[in-house]
C-alpha cells in the first residue's frame, strides 16, 4: 500500500554515542544543547531525509531545498539552546523547514507568479501550465468535467506512471502554502494539530486549506476547471 | 474548481474524513450518510485518497552525498567565528593593553615621522626645484598639513601669487607684483651665480622668456611631483641648492633681518651659543630625544621665505611654522627654531588657516618696492595674524610645554 509507504516519525531515535554506548535523542539533544557538535551531527543524520524530504515537497527545487535544508540545521543549532522539548525534536525541525520553505519561497518571484494566476486556471483554459517556462509541458489534455460523470474518475483511467507525471506538474503550480500542508499531511502523515502548529494557522483554517489543496490538484490532474 | 461543487458537496468534511480528522458524532454520520447517496462524493473520496497516495509515494530526488557534512562545516565555521569573535570585542582587551598599544603606535608613528625624513636632514635636491618653483605656496604641505592642496586660498587662488593689495590697511602698500617664479631665476643664477640668485627681477624673468603668471602649484609630497616647465636637471639642482643654501644664510642688511625674520632664528639656530643674528653655516645641534641626524637640519632657502606661512601671535611669543616643518619661535629680541612633530605642523598649519580663512593675504612689502630699488627684492612676508584664543592657548602649550625643553636646550632660556 502506497500509504503505508509514508514516513513513520519515530518516537525516539537511537544513535551510538561516541563511546560505543546508546543514547537516546534526549541523550544527545542535551549534548548538543551544552555545544557538543559532534551530538548534533548525530541528529542531523537521523532527521536529514525527513527534513529533505519535507522540503524538497514545500519547493520542488533541488538547489533550494540544498540551501533550505542547510539553512533549517544551522537554525535549529542556534536555537538549540531555547529548545526545551516540549514537542519532539522531529516536529520541532519540521515547523523550522516548513517556515523557512515558505519564507525562501516568498523571497523570490515564484510567490508573484502563483498568486497571479487564478487557482481556477491552474489547468486549462490557456494557463501556463508551468510558470517556470520550461518547454514542452504542455497541460494535460482536457477532460470531461467529473461533475458530469460522477461514477467515472478520470484519474483511474490514467496509467501510474501518467498520474505521477501529471500529479508533478500540478504540484508545481500549486501555491506553497497549499504544497506545505499537503506534505506534512499526505508525505507526512501528520495529524492536523501538528499541521496548525508548523504551518501557524488555526485548526480550521488547516482543514478547510487542505481540502481545497486536494481538489484543486485533482481538477489539475484530471485537466478540469 | 467548481463552486458549486464546494457549496454543494462537502468536500472539506469528505477531505477530513479521508484523513480520519472528522471527528465521531452528528457531522461525520451525517457524511457518511450523504456518501451513500452521492456519487460525485464518493468519486471525490476516491480521488482525494488516491492523490494522496500518489503525494505520499513521490519521492523526492536524491539528497547530495556531502550535504550533512556541508551542514557539520557551517556548523563548524560558525563556532569558529564566534570564538573569534571574542577576542575581537573591545570590551574584551584590558584597558591598560589598549593604551599600551596606542602608545607603541603613537611613538611609532612618531619614530618613523622622524625616521624617514628627519626635519633636521638635508633637504633633498630633487624637492629644491618644487619647493622653490613657483606656486609653490607656504611649504606647510611639507608636513602634510592641511595646506597640502596647494596652498590656494579661501578663493582657490594659489597664495603664491597674492592679488594686489587693498590701499585700505595702514601697512598697505601699492600692488606687490607678482612673484617672479623661482626656478626661473634659479635657472638666471646657474648663468650668473651671483650671491643674490634666489631672487629674480621681473626684466630678468622678461629677458628669459620668463612669465610672472604663475605655474600651477607644484605640491611637496612623497609621491610624483610635477616639475614645471622649464624645470632644471637634477644636477643642476643640486648645485642651485647649494648656491642658494650658502646664499640664503648670507642676509647682511638690516632689511633682509626685518623681513625674513625667521632667517634670524635659521642664523641663531646654526650658532645656538652665539644668540645672534649672525649667521652660519655650521649646522645645529641635535634636539634632544630627537634623531641623531636631527643635526643635519637644512638651511632655510630664501625661497622658502616667500613661501613660509604668517607668523602667529600668541603674546609673547610669535610662532611660525616654517616650510620645512620646523617652528620658529621669537620674543622680543629671542629667537629659536625647533623641529616639531608632523601633527603639530598640521596644528600650526591649520590655525594659519583659520585664521587667515577667507583673508586677503596681508604682507609686508618689501622696502626695496617702495624705496624703488629692483624688483629682486620683492620678498614678501606675511603680516603676523592674531588666532583665536584657543588657538593662541594651543600654541602656547607648543611652545611652553610641548617643546619648551628643545627649545631651551637650543636657544636658552624661554622667555616668559
Amino acid at each position: 500500500m502506497l500509504r503505508a509507504m509514508r514516513m513513520a516519525t519515530p518516537a525516539s531515535v537511537r544513535a551510538p554515542d561516541d563511546d560505543g554506548t546508546v543514547g537516546d535523542e534526549e541523550t544527545l539533544v542535551a549534548r548538543a544543547r551544552a555545544g557538543d557538535r559532534d551530538a548534533f551531527g548525530r541528529l542531523v543524520e537521523t532527521h536529514l531525509d525527513r527534513v529533505w524530504t519535507l522540503v524538497w515537497r514545500v519547493l520542488r527545487h533541488h538547489e533550494d531545498t540544498e540551501d533550505v535544508v542547510q539553512e533549517v540545521f544551522f537554525a535549529a543549532w542556534q536555537a538549540l539552546p531555547r529548545f526545551r522539548g516540549e514537542a519532539r525534536l522531529s516536529t520541532w525541525l519540521q515547523t523550522i523547514a516548513v517556515t523557512r520553505a515558505l519564507n525562501h519561497r516568498a523571497r523570490g518571484a515564484e510567490r508573484l507568479r502563483q498568486a497571479s494566476i487564478p487557482l481556477d486556471r491552474l489547468a486549462g483554459n490557456g494557463a501556463p501550465w508551468r510558470t517556470d517556462g520550461a518547454p514542452g509541458l504542455a497541460g494535460p489534455p482536457a477532460a470531461e468535467p467529473a461533475d458530469l460523470h460522477p461514477a467515472a474518475s478520470p484519474l483511474r483511467a490514467l496509467e501510474a506512471g501518467e498520474l505521477r507525471r501529471r500529479l508533478a506538474l500540478c504540484l508545481d503550480k500549486l501555491p506553497a502554502a497549499w504544497r506545505a500542508i499537503l506534505a506534512l499531511r499526505d508525505g507526512g502523515d501528520r495529524p492536523y494539530e501538528e499541521i496548525a502548529a508548523a504551518v501557524g494557522l488555526a485548526l480550521g483554517t488547516v482543514r478547510s486549506r487542505l481540502a481545497r489543496a486536494r481538489l484543486a490538484l485533482r481538477d489539475c490532474v484530471e485537466g478540469t476547471s | 474548481m467548481s463552486r458549486d461543487r464546494w457549496f454543494n458537496h462537502p468536500c472539506e468534511a469528505l477531505s477530513a474524513l479521508v484523513d480520519g480528522e472528522l471527528p465521531a458524532g452528528g457531522q461525520r454520520a451525517a457524511v457518511e450518510a450523504h456518501l451513500g447517496g452521492c456519487p460525485v462524493c464518493r468519486v471525490l473520496k476516491e480521488d482525494i485518497e488516491l492523490l494522496g497516495q500518489v503525494v505520499a509515494a513521490e519521492t523526492p530526488p536524491p539528497m547530495p552525498a556531502d550535504l550533512a557534512a556541508r551542514i557539520r562545516g557551517r556548523i563548524d565555521e560558525s563556532a569558529a567565528a564566534r570564538r573569534a569573535g571574542w577576542w575581537r570585542m573591545p570590551w574584551r582587551v584590558p584597558m591598560p593593553a589598549a593604551a599600551a598599544a596606542a602608545v607603541v603606535v603613537v611613538a611609532l608613528v612618531w619614530l618613523v615621522s622622524f625616521g624617514s625624513r628627519p626635519p633636521d636632514t638635508p633637504i633633498p635636491a630633487t624637492e629644491v626645484a618644487s619647493r622653490t618653483a613657483p606656486g609653490t605656496t607656504d611649504g606647510r604641505d611639507a608636513t602634510g598639513g592641511p595646506d597640502v592642496a596647494g596652498g590656494r586660498d579661501a578663493a582657490g587662488v594659489p597664495r603664491s601669487s597674492p592679488p594686489a593689495l587693498a590701499p585700505a590697511p595702514a601697512r598697505a602698500q601699492p600692488p606687490a607684483p607678482a612673484p617672479a617664479p623661482i626656478v626661473g631665476s634659479a635657472a638666471a643664477a646657474r648663468e650668473k651665480p651671483e650671491p643674490k640668485l634666489a631672487r629674480s627681477t621681473p626684466a630678468g624673468d622678461a629677458a628669459a622668456g620668463r612669465s610672472n603668471q604663475a605655474p600651477p602649484v607644484v605640491h611637496r609630497d612623497d609621491g610624483v611631483r610635477p616639475t614645471p616647465a622649464g624645470a632644471i636637471a637634477e644636477h643642476d639642482e643640486t648645485r642651485l641648492y647649494k648656491e642658494t643654501a650658502k646664499d640664503t644664510i648670507a642676509v647682511d642688511t638690516e632689511r633682509d633681518r626685518t623681513q625674513v625674520g625667521f632667517l634670524e632664528a635659521t642664523a641663531r639656530q646654526e650658532a645656538p651659543a652665539k644668540p645672534t643674528t649672525k649667521a652660519s653655516n655650521a649646522p645645529p645641534a641635535a634636539a634632544p630625544g630627537m634623531p641623531a641626524s636631527a643635526g643635519a637640519r637644512p638651511v632655510v632657502t630664501m625661497s622658502d621665505a616667500r613661501i613660509a606661512a604668517p607668523p602667529l601671535e600668541a603674546a609673547p611669543y610669535m610662532v611660525r611654522l616654517l616650510p620645512d616643518g620646523s617652528m620658529s619661535v621669537r620674543a622680543r629680541d629671542y629667537q629659536c627654531v625647533v623641529p616639531i612633530a608632523p601633527d603639530d605642523a598640521r596644528l600650526l598649519a591649520s590655525i594659519g588657516d583659520a585664521t587667515t580663512a577667507g583673508v586677503a593675504p596681508r604682507t609686508r612689502a618689501p622696502e626695496a618696492a617702495t624705496t624703488g630699488a629692483t624688483a629682486s627684492a620683492a620678498m614678501e612676508e606675511p603680516l603676523p595674524v592674531v588666532p583665536s584664543p584657543e588657538a593662541r592657548s594651543a600654541i602656547l602649550r607648543l611652545v611652553r610645554e610641548r617643546y619648551r625643553a628643545i627649545i631651551e636646550e637650543r636657544c636658552g632660556p624661554l622667555p616668559r
